[in-house]
């Protein structure tokens, strides 16, 4: 049992080492794929949209790693 | 035909992610082959590559009877995940905000670990180097084969990614051969940060075919998002090594 989580928790570590990024970026496909043609928008700025998204998502994730200050640092 | 548009930057993605992966399996391996002895270690990296290869020869007909377009939405979707993972990482690294990865630091540790286990009592069969090298072959090997099924099968093109992670494993084995030492000088930070543009580049371009978008210059649109995803990561780079100055300021 205790290898078969240890395989699990290093599969999931290929694809997930920041929780919030990971879950932010399958929101964020999520609402591109399903949610912004329910408004009405085109598949172009789906694809702009998109791209944008992850971009920010990317940055606002590593600026905030970037301002974690731990102790004796 | 395959279109060099895809082909290129396929092989290149697969070269230059399995060249990372290689050389952190040859820094354990090199360490249970000096300290345990040769025969266990590659009996382990011998093991964990026949494993690998069931396993691609298991996993890679049962892709090809999904249609294509949960393909490229499922493997986008984790091309993707796993291409932010490693650019967050070599941001931050490049950054400051964390340590880069040492590979000779990583080799003596290794190498204390081992020799902290004491003498071999069977020579025959020394379970601990079996063991280790097996661990580290099939992890990072699951890493690469991941990568070239990834970047290779929503667009068929297994071929050149395969290529690619061959030519990645050939530099690393014979770099191994001739040096008997950890690869330190590769680096790795660089090929982690160019890597991680390339998948998630790639990512993005699978899945947004997966849910539909139109990209703009179709299969060229590929190029523009690597730059893209550049540019981003350098500027995250800069913004990032700002905020952890700001923050260390604030403080002290």
């Amino acid at each position: 049992m205790k290898t078969v989580v240890t395989i699990l928790r290093e599969l999931v570590g290929l694809f997930v080492d920041d929780g919030s990024l990971a879950a932010g970026a399958l929101i964020w496909a999520v609402i591109c794929g399903w949610g912004l043609p329910l408004l009405g928008l085109g598949p172009r700025a789906q694809a702009a949209l998109l791209v944008l998204g992850l971009a920010a998502l990317l940055l606002e994730n590593t600026l905030r790693a970037s301002s974690r200050v731990r102790r004796g640092e | 035909m395959v279109s060099w548009v895809h082909a290129l930057p396929s092989l290149t993605a697969a070269f230059l992610a399995s060249l990372v992966e290689f050389v952190e399996a040859l820094t354990v391996v090199l360490a249970v082959g000096t300290v345990r002895g040769w025969r266990p270690a590659l009996c382990g990296t011998g093991l964990a590559l026949g494993t690998l290869a069931l396993l691609v020869l298991a996993l890679g007909p049962a892709l090809t009877r999904i249609p294509l377009d949960y393909v490229q939405l499922g493997v986008g979707l984790l091309l993707l995940l796993f291409g932010l993972r490693w650019l967050r990482k070599a941001i931050l690294r490049a950054a400051g905000v964390i340590a880069l990865h040492d590979e000779e630091a990583a080799y003596a540790g290794e190498t204390a670990l081992l020799k902290s286990y004491g003498s071999v009592r069977d020579p025959r069969w020394d379970a601990v180097a079996i063991a280790t090298s097996f661990k580290i072959v099939m992890l990072e090997g699951t890493e690469v084969v991941f990568i070239v099924i990834a970047v290779g099968t929503a667009g068929g093109l297994l071929v050149p990614a395969g290529v690619g992670a061959g030519a990645a494993l050939l530099v690393v084995v014979l770099l191994g051969l001739v040096l008997h030492r950890p690869l330190a000088k590769v680096p790795e930070n660089a090929l982690k940060f160019a890597v991680g543009v390339l998948l998630a580049a790639f990512g993005t371009f699978w899945l947004g075919e997966g849910i539909g978008v139109d990209w703009p210059g179709a299969d060229w649109s590929v190029l523009g998002l690597v730059a893209w995803f550049l540019l981003v990561a350098l500027g995250g780079v800069r913004l990032s090594r700002a905020r952890r100055q700001a923050a260390l300021a604030m403080a002290d």
